[in-house]
């Protein structure tokens, strides 16, 4: 972790008297940012671990997949999901996974047959690729493929389902109650939703004045 | 969605010859949460790892929503506008700390050790503002408390994973540390009239037992992070910020930020 932080990587193989490139740089404290002049490096860097980020957007809802980060720790990888996935979309709550723990029916997390003390698993479901997989119920079992298969018993249709996986429900990181809080200025833009919203507001503005310029047309034919 | 809060002061609400200075009192925090926001707003695209680019521009952001919903606060009381008190000010009618304003030339360290500190005082502040006993001030404060301790959260995080990390990330923390104990210091120069604020209950706390505090947590958590701070007497004689007196980098600084602003000052946006 904090090799990656003390040598960012893209800071070195800078040099500072190529700057600009002849355009108009974004901001004056930028015309000071050193400029790459080797190759950017391909090597994966730093020491941060791979999570998996679930929210909750309503209490007592299902938590759906939001995505993946790298954190150094635990407590990192929930203080930076609420400003990653937390401020996409208003959420009550956020579970983050390491990576390494999640298995299932499928190739990136494979199950384990390796038997270890009898626990709660908590069960993800996808219903088809493209889904967010959610979470439903909690399966008691020894190892991760006992998980899958208690899971896929146990639910409807499980077979019908694109994947399943568990995950040791002690190994889910949550944020405590309350603690997700909304910003309270209008982070509308942030959104799908609100983009489309301005945009189709612009668009109908548009429109509107074409309107109203055919129509002045046709109102002058007709009164000469 | 939580709904926005907004207040404004009216005239009324203040009594004539306590105004300005509560005015001061107020502004001195929007123009450092200005000037903090805007300098690692710089950092969007540039930090160290993705997540914190994303969650550094996010508390940046928060930084400059909160001056602006205090820059609204006070407008009534200025007579001017939001807009006009945070881009239409000389330099010597801002009454930042400079440790808001100073370039931090890029320097994980001393933009994190400066977010750190900084986002410690405005806690404090904050809650002392949450005891207004305006009511709308006091509303907006503790609306803005929830996400000012976000930000403590956040900057204590990094300085007890760096602090205790590589000989390397150690020895860059503290260096930033060295070189901000005296202007984090000066975020305690009172404004003028500060003191008669207090007095008539318009912010609560008083100003000791808040450096007091302050104190208390940074070194508590620099402690645990392998990190120490040797915080200076306020010397008020060379010490200016909340006064008007500022480095001349506030004005560069003003110059770039209020580019926009200033091509078309009375635009509707």
């Amino acid at each position: 972790m904090a090799r990656m932080l003390s040598e960012p990587a893209s800071f070195s193989g800078f040099d500072k008297r190529t700057t600009n490139n002849g355009q108009r740089p974004m901001s004056k404290t930028r015309q000071n940012l050193p400029h790459y002049t080797d190759d950017i490096p391909f090597e994966p860097l730093g020491d941060g671990n791979p999570y998996v980020i679930f929210t909750q957007l309503k209490d007592g809802a299902a938590y759906r997949l939001a995505g993946y980060l790298d954190a150094t720790d635990h407590e990192m990888a929930i203080v930076l999901a609420k400003e990653h996935y937390g401020q996409d979309q208003p959420c009550t709550s956020i579970w983050a996974i390491p990576r390494t723990v999640v298995a299932g029916n499928s190739d990136e997390f494979p199950t384990s047959s390796d038997a270890g003390t009898m626990r709660a698993w908590q069960v993800f479901t996808q219903a088809v690729a493209g889904d967010q997989p959610v979470s439903s119920m909690t399966v008691e079992a020894t190892c991760s493929a006992d998980a899958v298969d208690a899971a896929t018993s146990q639910i409807d249709g499980a077979e019908q389902l694109h994947r399943i996986w568990v995950v040791p429900a002690d190994a889910i990181i949550a944020t405590e109650p309350g603690e997700m809080i909304w910003r309270y200025t209008d982070q509308l833009y942030r959104m799908a939703r609100g983009y489309s919203k301005s945009v189709r507001e612009k668009w109908d503005a548009i429109r509107a004045d074409r309107d109203i310029t055919e129509y002045e047309k046709d109102d002058l034919k007709e009164t000469f | 969605m939580s709904p926005s809060i907004s207040a404004t002061a009216h005239p009324d609400d203040v009594a004539p010859e306590l105004r300005d200075a509560f005015v001061r009192t107020v502004l001195a925090l929007a123009d450092d949460k200005l000037m903090i926001g805007h300098r690692n707003s710089d950092w969007t695209g540039l930090a160290p790892i993705l997540e914190e680019d994303i969650a550094f521009s996010s508390l940046a952001q928060d930084e400059i929503a909160h001056a602006a919903a205090l820059y609204e606060f006070v407008a009534p009381l200025t007579g001017s506008t939001a807009d006009q008190i945070a881009f239409n000010r000389s330099p010597q009618a801002y009454h930042c700390a400079d440790i808001t304003v100073l370039p931090d030339e890029f320097d994980w360290a001393t933009a994190l050790s400066r977010q750190f500190l900084c986002a410690h005082y405005e806690v404090l502040m904050l809650e002392r503002f949450a005891t207004s006993s305006h009511e709308g001030l006091a509303a907006l404060s503790r609306r803005q408390l929830a996400e000012q301790h976000v930000h403590t959260r956040h900057a204590s995080d990094w300085v007890e994973r760096l602090g205790p990390g590589t000989p390397e990330a150690h020895e860059r923390m503290q260096s930033a540390l060295n070189a901000l104990a005296a202007p984090a210091v000066a975020l305690f120069e009172p404004v003028d009239g500060q003191d008669d604020v207090v007095a008539a209950g318009l912010i609560g706390g008083d100003d000791f037992r808040t450096f007091e505090t302050w104190a208390t947590t940074i070194q508590g958590v620099l402690s645990r992070s392998n990190l120490s701070i040797k915080l200076p007497i306020l010397d008020t004689t060379t010490v200016g910020g909340r006064r008007g007196t500022h480095t001349p980098v506030l004005a560069e600084l003003l110059d770039e930020m209020c580019e926009v602003f200033r091509s078309d000052p009375d635009a509707a946006w």
